[in-house]
């Protein structure tokens, strides 16, 4: 196995954990941690094809630009889970149901 | 054959993938969270042994020290004082594991079906020797993304202004 089948082997396995955990989680902050978690599973593929390109820099800045906008949706999902555990006093997916018909 | 830069992309690639299941079975929350920084931290050495060294620093200043710090306070403050245990409970745990299993079997499939295969394995120099220069990329930032640069600024700054709109308390006036 070269060095980019092992990066595009450790992406594909760090997506499917994601979302894994997005699925199987309840609690809010673990589902944004399995989403934190897939984000980073696109961007080890950038860098792994960057590495064969001759125009690197590309896939290299738009990861770099994929870290930034993952950094602000943290700070955006943090802030609503935030509002929702002071309305319903919880965080448990499972139970913020009120719209449930 | 196996000289060192190739054990170190294999230990980081265990560290990464081993931290993330870990983050999957434990039901700790803030041992995920632990699972979660050593799994970013893994994924920081992969970016530096792919040449990608100003993105690997920029992984571990803004995952490893910004996120990571931002999902701890999330945690602390989403769970009552009451020193209890934290307990993150598991629903729909088989249909989640099947779905996740079928898209790794999905994904590794259209990986051996690619028309690019062929040629990502023919090259054998797979580590690049100087890497990326800094220099380079801050030539790019300030020409050719230029533009993508500036908008990214003004989301972020929209984006944490909002966010902080979002997560103050309703009573207060001023």
């Amino acid at each position: 196995m070269t060095q980019i089948e092992l990066y595009f082997l450790v992406s594909i396995i760090l997506f499917c954990i994601g979302i894994m955990i997005v699925l199987i989680k309840k609690n809010g902050i673990m589902i944004l941690m399995g989403i934190e978690l897939m984000l980073n599973a696109a961007n080890i593929n950038f860098v792994a094809f960057a590495m064969k390109s001759p125009e690197a820099i590309h896939g290299i800045m738009f990861s770099l630009f994929l870290i930034v906008m993952a950094a602000a949706e943290a700070a955006v999902a943090l802030a609503i889970i935030l509002r929702v555990y002071r309305f319903y006093k919880t965080t448990d997916v499972d139970e913020i149901a009120d719209l449930k018909g | 054959m196996l000289d060192a830069g190739t054990i170190a992309v294999y230990s980081f690639a265990v560290i990464t993938v081993i931290s993330a299941l870990f983050v999957l079975i434990t039901r700790h929350i803030l041992h995920a969270a632990f699972g979660l920084l050593v799994c970013l931290l893994g994924i920081a050495g992969l970016y530096l042994l792919a040449g990608a060294e100003f993105l690997g620093v920029t992984q571990l200043l803004v995952y490893a020290g910004g996120i990571l710090v931002l999902i701890i306070f999330g945690i602390m403050l989403t769970n009552r004082a009451d020193g209890k245990t934290i307990k993150a409970g598991n629903h729909r745990v088989i249909p989640g594991i099947l779905a996740g299993l079928a898209i790794f079997l999905l994904f590794t499939q259209i990986y051996s079906q690619s028309s690019f295969r062929d040629s990502l394995r023919s090259t054998d120099n797979n580590i690049p020797l100087m890497g990326h220069p800094v220099e380079s990329l801050g030539v790019e930032i300030m020409t050719r993304y230029l533009l993508p640069f500036e908008l990214i600024a003004v989301i972020l700054l929209v984006i944490l202004v909002g966010s902080l709109f979002i997560s103050k308390k309703e009573n207060d006036t001023n």
